[in-house]
C-alpha cells in the first residue's frame, strides 16, 4: 500500500445533505445580507450548533468576519480579493493592492456580456467599413485596414484615412502632394480576438498594456470604440472589463435610461476618467465618455455604428 | 432539500453566471460540492471547524463570483483554492490536529483473533506516523499533497486551486511523498517504497 492510499483512508466520510442543512441555511443567509454586513437581528438565524451543543459563530459574526477580513484568494488574474470600501482612484492596474469595485458594476458588465451574446453577428467582409458616429464624430474606418476610409478631422471636415497597402500608405501632404509612407494594416475589425476572458485579458494587456498603465482599460475602450469584434468575442470583452481596478456605477447624462460604468487611470496625482454607457434595460452598450487628466472632456455621446459597403454610407 | 433539475442540467459556470442576478442559483452549486468540500475540509481541521470554513468558503466564493472565469465549467478546483485559503488561516489548529492524531494511544484489543489484533494496531500505529508526518510538512506542501490524494484533482486543477505553476505542484508533491515514505518506512526498516521519481509524479 503506497502513501497516497494511507492518505486516503485518513478522510472523513462525506456529511449528507441533512448534516449540511445548517450551513447551508447560514450560507443562503449571508448571500443575501446587505453589503454593509448588517444583519437583521430579528431574521438572522441561530446559526450553526457544535457537537456539545454549544453554538458556533452566529451569522452576524460571519458577516462581520468576511466583511473585515481581507483574505488571499487565488485568482489567476490578481492574487487579492476585494471587500467592501468605497472606491479610490488608482495608479496602476495591477490587481494587488487594487481598490475594490463595487459588485453592481461587475453585474452590469456580465449582463452586457449576456447581451452580447444574443447580438446580430456578422463577419465583415475585407472590403467593408466600420463606420462610427459619435456626436460630430464620424469615421469610416477599413475592416482590412488596406481600403481607404474617412474620418473627422480636427476642423471638423472628414479628411482621408488612407489604407496600408503592401507595406505603403499615400498620406495627403498639401505642401509637396501626397507621400507614401511605410505603414502596418490596422484592421477595424480584429478577427483574432479572444473569445475567453482570460485569454481576452492577457491580449488586452499584451496590445495596449504598458507599464504602469490599465491595458486592460485602454484596450476595452479602445476595441469598443474603434473597432468591429464578433459577438462571442464582445462577450470576452465585457467579462474582461469586470478585472479592471476601480469599476464602479454611476449615472450618466445620457439620461434614467443609461447607466456608466466608471473607472479612472491616474499618473502622477492626475486621473482620467472612463464611462462606458449601458442601456438599464436591454444592456446593450451605448458608447463611452472620457475625461482628460486636465478634466478636459474627450468622447463623450452615445454612439452608433455599424457595418457599411462604403465610405459615406451608413446603416 | 430541493435539488432543481435546471441544477443538474447546468455546468457550474452557467451557475455562477446566472447568480450573478439570481443570487439564490448559488445555492446550486453549495448542493453540488459542498459535501466533498466539507470532506476535505473536515479531514485536514476535524469536524467541528469544517462547518464553519465550509459556510466561509461559500459566502467568499459568493463575493468573487462575478469575477469567476466562465471559461472554467468545473468550479472545484476555484473553491477548492478558496477552501485551501481559509484553512491556511488555521494552520497552527491543523498542525495541533495531527499532533494530537498522532499522540492519541494505540487502543487495547478486546477481542479478537491475533492476526486481527496485530493488523489493527499495526494499521493504527501507520495512521499515528502518517499524522505525525503530516504535522511535519510545510503547509503549502501540504495544501499540494492532500488535495491529490483528497480532492481528486489533477496537476493543472490544482496549480489553478493554488494559483502556482504547474511545475510547482509536481515539485511539492514529489517532496511532500518523499517525506511522508521516509516517515513510514521507520515503521517497518523491511518495508521498501518504489522511489521512481518518474512513477511518483505519474502516479500522482
Amino acid at each position: 500500500m503506497d502513501e497516497m492510499t494511507m492518505l486516503s483512508d485518513l478522510q472523513p466520510a462525506e456529511p449528507s445533505p441533512a448534516e449540511l442543512a445548517a450551513v447551508r441555511q447560514a450560507v443562503m443567509h449571508a448571500v443575501h445580507v446587505p453589503r454593509s454586513g448588517q444583519l437583521n437581528r430579528m431574521t438572522a438565524p441561530t446559526w450553526i450548533r457544535r457537537r456539545g451543543g454549544r453554538l458556533a459563530l452566529t451569522g452576524l459574526l460571519v458577516a462581520a468576519a468576511i466583511t473585515a477580513t481581507v483574505v488571499a484568494l487565488p485568482d489567476e488574474h490578481h492574487g487579492h480579493v476585494g471587500a467592501p470600501a468605497v472606491p479610490l482612484p488608482s495608479d496602476h492596474h495591477s490587481g494587488v493592492g487594487a481598490p475594490p469595485v463595487h459588485l453592481d458594476a461587475i453585474a452590469v458588465l456580465r449582463q452586457a456580456a449576456a447581451a452580447a451574446h444574443t447580438s446580430p453577428d456578422v463577419a465583415p467582409r475585407p472590403d467593408q467599413f466600420l463606420y462610427v458616429k459619435e456626436g460630430s464624430y464620424q469615421a469610416w474606418l477599413s475592416m482590412d485596414g488596406t481600403h481607404d476610409g474617412a474620418i473627422t478631422g480636427s476642423d471638423g471636415k472628414l479628411v482621408a484615412a488612407p489604407g496600408c497597402r503592401d507595406g505603403e500608405q499615400l498620406v495627403p501632404d498639401g505642401n509637396s502632394g501626397p507621400r507614401r509612407l511605410p505603414c502596418t494594416p490596422d484592421p477595424a475589425y480584429v478577427a483574432d480576438a479572444p473569445t475567453s476572458e482570460s485569454a481576452m485579458v492577457a491580449y488586452l494587456n499584451r496590445r495596449f498594456g504598458q507599464a504602469g498603465v490599465n491595458g486592460i482599460g485602454k484596450g476595452v475602450m479602445s476595441l469598443l470604440e474603434f473597432y468591429y469584434l464578433r459577438s462571442a468575442a464582445r462577450v470576452a470583452l465585457f467579462n474582461a472589463a469586470t478585472q479592471i481596478p476601480g469599476l464602479h456605477l454611476t449615472a450618466t447624462a445620457a439620461g434614467p435610461n443609461a447607466v456608466g460604468i466608471t473607472w479612472q487611470t491616474c499618473s502622477t496625482g492626475k486621473c482620467a476618467s472612463t464611462m462606458l454607457i449601458f442601456n438599464r434595460a436591454t444592456h446593450a452598450y451605448l458608447g463611452v465618455q472620457t475625461t482628460g487628466i486636465n478634466g478636459e472632456p474627450g468622447s463623450s455621446g452615445t454612439r452608433q455604428s455599424g457595418v457599411v459597403d462604403h465610405v459615406g454610407d451608413r446603416p | 432539500m430541493v435539488v432543481s433539475s435546471h441544477a443538474w442540467i447546468e455546468g457550474d459556470a452557467a451557475i455562477i453566471e446566472r447568480s450573478v442576478l439570481e443570487p439564490e442559483a448559488f445555492g446550486a452549486l453549495f448542493d453540488r460540492h459542498a459535501a466533498r468540500i466539507h470532506r476535505y475540509v473536515s479531514g485536514r481541521l476535524g469536524r467541528d471547524a469544517a462547518d464553519d470554513v465550509l459556510a466561509e468558503t461559500f459566502i467568499a466564493a459568493f463575493r468573487r463570483r462575478g469575477r469567476y472565469d466562465r471559461s472554467r465549467p468545473d468550479a472545484r478546483p476555484w473553491l477548492y483554492g478558496i477552501a485551501a485559503n481559509v484553512i491556511a488561516q488555521h494552520r497552527r489548529d491543523e498542525v495541533r490536529r495531527w499532533r494530537l492524531l498522532a499522540a492519541l494511544p494505540v487502543d487495547a484489543p478486546v477481542s479478537g483473533h491475533a492476526d486481527d489484533v496485530a493488523d489493527r494496531v499495526s494499521a493504527q500505529a501507520v495512521r499515528a506516523q502518517l499524522a505525525d508526518a503530516l504535522a511535519g510538512l510545510a503547509g503549502r506542501d501540504r495544501d499540494v499533497l492532500l488535495l491529490a490524494a483528497w480532492a481528486d484533482l489533477t496537476y493543472e486543477e490544482i496549480a489553478t486551486a493554488l494559483a502556482i505553476p504547474v511545475g510547482t505542484v509536481r515539485s511539492r508533491l514529489f517532496r511532500a511523498r518523499r517525506l511522508i515514505r521516509e516517515s513510514l518506512a521507520g515503521l517497518n526498516p523491511d518495508d521498501t517504497f518504489d522511489t521512481n521519481l518518474e512513477e511518483l509524479l505519474g502516479n500522482g
